[in-house]
């Protein structure tokens, strides 16, 4: 067909992502042995040991999920790491911290962690790395983080994986085999991250090529990403 | 919706009429904030009386009055004034469990009205938590009131008698001691008392009991930690209060100050500086708490310095042995007043006391990650589970990655083969096994995908991996000392 080749050799069809934000809804979440425990004591609340909770785990374990649904179920207060707000302007109730790591204002947190203690109140931290690892400078900080009991989401076993992948494919309206997704999962890193980097790679590259998502065009990403990791 | 008789007696004093009617608000509640928002704070909300156009509700701690007057006041009035045509006035109230020992009338006039925000009484200087009901699952809310210079809430727990003494805090309990029991009227003999300590030994502790124990003593106390006194007082005393609060201050007894090296800012210690001196002149008791001694507070005024070393300075060092033990064993009682199946063995108190020696508040965190294990697995403490437990408190550094290449050097030093016999294509049975072994291990202990395994054992398909792994998984299931060799290594790396 004349033409075809030229119009492939061409900017790749534009597309728009609509995939929009992920699902953080309750039913959403997928308990595995990694993340259980996480769950479970967050289900807790209020019964927790102490005024504050971190959740710890690797980029993508699913923190924020689990955070989102603390904060819809009790209609948390969201504290942004990087603008913590003046204690005087909260009501002592829950309140969520996603991303400990990214923290600028450690007095802001110091004093934040006092006064949802003293006025009864909760505070969800998540956190890629337990404080002790994260380099606090604020030995006040440190200290009342220490105090918290750690849950840790694990890495995801391969069941998990699985399921992740074909959450993330349905997010995304793409009907695909069971097949394909054993296959996706035997020969990807097992993370939830490359899991959902790899699924948004698909469907672009679906879309921009006008194919279906197949076994074949799986096999090719994979084979471009295991490329650009060995050299 | 309500099954307890508490609640059926009470609705029962409403018409039927009015029963309805509020069945109604709940119902619409409950549409327009969903089932969990709905359960977790208007489950237990209840209409207890109409009078004179206005409706009491209740609810069973104060924190949920609180929580519920903060965040949903407007919408439950709306809905309310939407079915009750007469009412003019809702007031939100906690139950007590001896509801009819207060004359109904009473309790609506010094309720507080949800329309206006009370004005905080001018006597109560020291805000106190109530004490809580012994089964709720959190702790009474302080009142969020508008005052600017209202005090620092007190923490109940934090009491002379809770505050176990040891030789290294002797001197600085005695001396808090005598300041807490100095009569009204009194001249301090310690002023200012200074205490010093590192994070977690007891500081906040010793200046809430003084404040709880001067106030029971009859004197007008003043309780503000830095971040308090920076925000409130300060403001306070720049801007349009200023006289009023310097009257109030005049009628104080003991202003006691925490973490005072969080004070920062010209002004908020010009201001800090004209207090102290003002207050110690008049004779009025001063005590703070840091983090360091007066000498290493490099950003404090000079002035306020001379006057800090001008007073007693006592530190608080570090926690001995069995002062560790009696902490443990008190913060252990206490979480098992809220779960009584907790148990804790002593060979586990005496393993974390030898261990955690850092300070009193990390000895409360190991307390709360031995109650979070314990709620989660459900099983008994031993001191196997306990170091499991408490592992991120003792290691400073994260768990290490375990990397392919150290899998390699160590499952060939075991089978006594070197690496290279590993990566290597010969297949003969003592090195077949180790170099499965290797690639199962690489599988669980890492994130690597099953390419990037089997190209790090000398360029292996990723079937040759995968069946590796099927192959290690089956024989550890069934030959016990195969399962132990593998748990070992996992040990081994994972150190």
């Amino acid at each position: 067909m004349p033409g075809a080749g030229d119009a492939r050799r061409g900017p790749a069809q534009l597309f728009f992502d609509l995939a929009g934000a992920p699902r953080h809804g309750d039913a959403d979440f997928l308990i595995s042995p990694a993340n259980r425990a996480a769950h479970e004591m967050i289900s807790r609340w209020p019964d927790w040991p102490d005024s504050a909770l971190l959740l710890v785990g690797p980029p993508g374990s699913g923190k924020t999920h689990l955070g989102a649904i603390f904060a819809r179920r009790h209609d948390a207060l969201l504290v942004s790491p990087t603008d913590i707000p003046e204690p005087g302007a909260l009501c002592g109730a829950c309140a969520l911290l996603d991303g400990l790591e990214a923290v600028t204002d450690e007095t802001a947190l110091f004093h934040l962690m006092n006064f949802i203690r003293e006025s009864g109140g909760s505070l969800l931290i998540s956190s890629r790395r337990p404080p002790s690892a994260l380099k606090i400078a604020l030995p006040d900080l440190l200290s009342r983080l220490r105090r918290a009991p750690v849950v840790e989401i694990g890495a995801p076993d391969d069941s998990l994986i699985r399921a992740v992948l074909e959450k993330l494919f349905r997010d995304r309206q793409l009907a695909v085999e069971a097949t394909l997704v054993d296959y996706v999962a035997l020969r990807l890193e097992r993370s939830l991250d490359a899991a959902r980097a790899f699924v948004r790679m698909l469907d672009e590259e679906a879309l921009s090529r006008g194919r279906p998502v197949t076994r074949a065009l799986a096999g090719e990403l994979l084979q471009l990403i295991d490329a650009s990791r060995g050299a | 919706m309500s099954d307890n008789n508490d609640d059926q007696s009470n609705s029962s004093e409403l018409s039927i009429e009015n029963r309805q009617k509020w069945e109604r608000v709940r119902g619409r509640l409950r549409a327009e904030l969903g089932e969990a928002v709905y359960n977790s704070w208007f489950a237990r909300l209840e209409l207890e009386s109409l009078k004179d156009g206005a409706a009491l509700l209740t609810v069973p701690t104060k924190f949920l009055k609180s929580w519920i007057q903060s965040h949903y006041a407007d919408r439950i009035r709306t809905r309310l004034c939407a079915e009750f045509s007469s009412l003019d006035h809702v007031v939100i109230d906690v139950r007590s469990p001896t509801r009819r020992a207060r004359p109904r009338d009473a309790e609506i006039a010094s309720g507080a009205a949800v329309e206006k925000t009370s004005p905080a009484p001018a006597a109560a200087i020291v805000e106190r938590l109530e004490p809580q009901a012994a089964k709720a699952p959190m702790r009474a809310v302080a009142r969020a009131d508008g005052e600017s210079f209202g005090g620092s809430p007190l923490d109940r727990r934090l009491s002379f008698s809770t505050f176990l003494v040891g030789p290294s805090n002797q001197l600085a309990y005695a001396a808090a001691c005598r300041v807490a029991d100095a009569r009204p009227g009194e001249h301090p003999l310690f002023n200012p008392l200074y205490t010093h300590a590192a994070v977690g030994l007891g500081k906040t502790h010793l200046l809430q009991a003084v404040a709880r124990s001067a106030n029971d003593n009859k004197r007008r106390v003043l309780y503000l930690t830095a971040e308090k006194f920076m925000s409130g007082f300060v403001s306070a005393l720049t801007q349009h209060s200023s006289i009023a609060f310097k009257e109030k201050l005049r009628n104080i007894d003991v202003l006691i100050i925490d973490d005072v090296q969080f004070l920062q800012g010209k002004s908020i210690q010009q201001e800090f500086c004209h207090t102290l001196n003002s207050l110690i002149d008049a004779g009025k008791q001063v005590v703070v708490a840091a983090d360091r001694p007066p000498s290493d507070l490099e950003t404090l005024d000079e002035r306020v310095l001379s006057r800090f070393k001008g007073g007693l300075c006592v530190d608080i060092g570090p926690l001995d042995e069995e002062l560790r033990m009696k902490i443990l064993e008190a913060r252990i009682a206490a979480a098992q007043e809220a779960q009584p199946s907790f148990h804790v063995p002593p060979a586990v108190v005496t393993y974390i006391a030898k261990t955690i020696v850092t300070n009193g508040r990390d000895l409360e965190g190991a307390v709360n990650r031995l109650l979070a294990h314990s709620t989660l697995n459900g099983a008994p403490l031993c001191v196997e589970t306990a170091e499991n437990a408490i592992r991120d408190l003792v290691r400073s550094a994260e768990p290490k990655r375990v990397k392919i290449d150290d899998i390699q050097k160590l499952v060939a030093s075991h089978y006594n083969i070197s690496r290279a016999d590993i990566l290597s294509s010969r297949r003969t049975a003592n090195v077949v096994r180790p170099r499965q072994i290797a690639m199962y291990l690489s599988k669980v202990l890492t994130l690597r995908s099953l390419p990037e395994i089997g190209r790090r054992f000398g360029g292996r398909d990723h079937t040759t991996v995968l069946h590796a792994v099927r192959k290690v998984e089956d024989l550890a299931s069934k030959d016990k000392s195969l399962s132990e060799v593998i748990e070992l290594l996992k040990r081994m790396l994972a150190e």
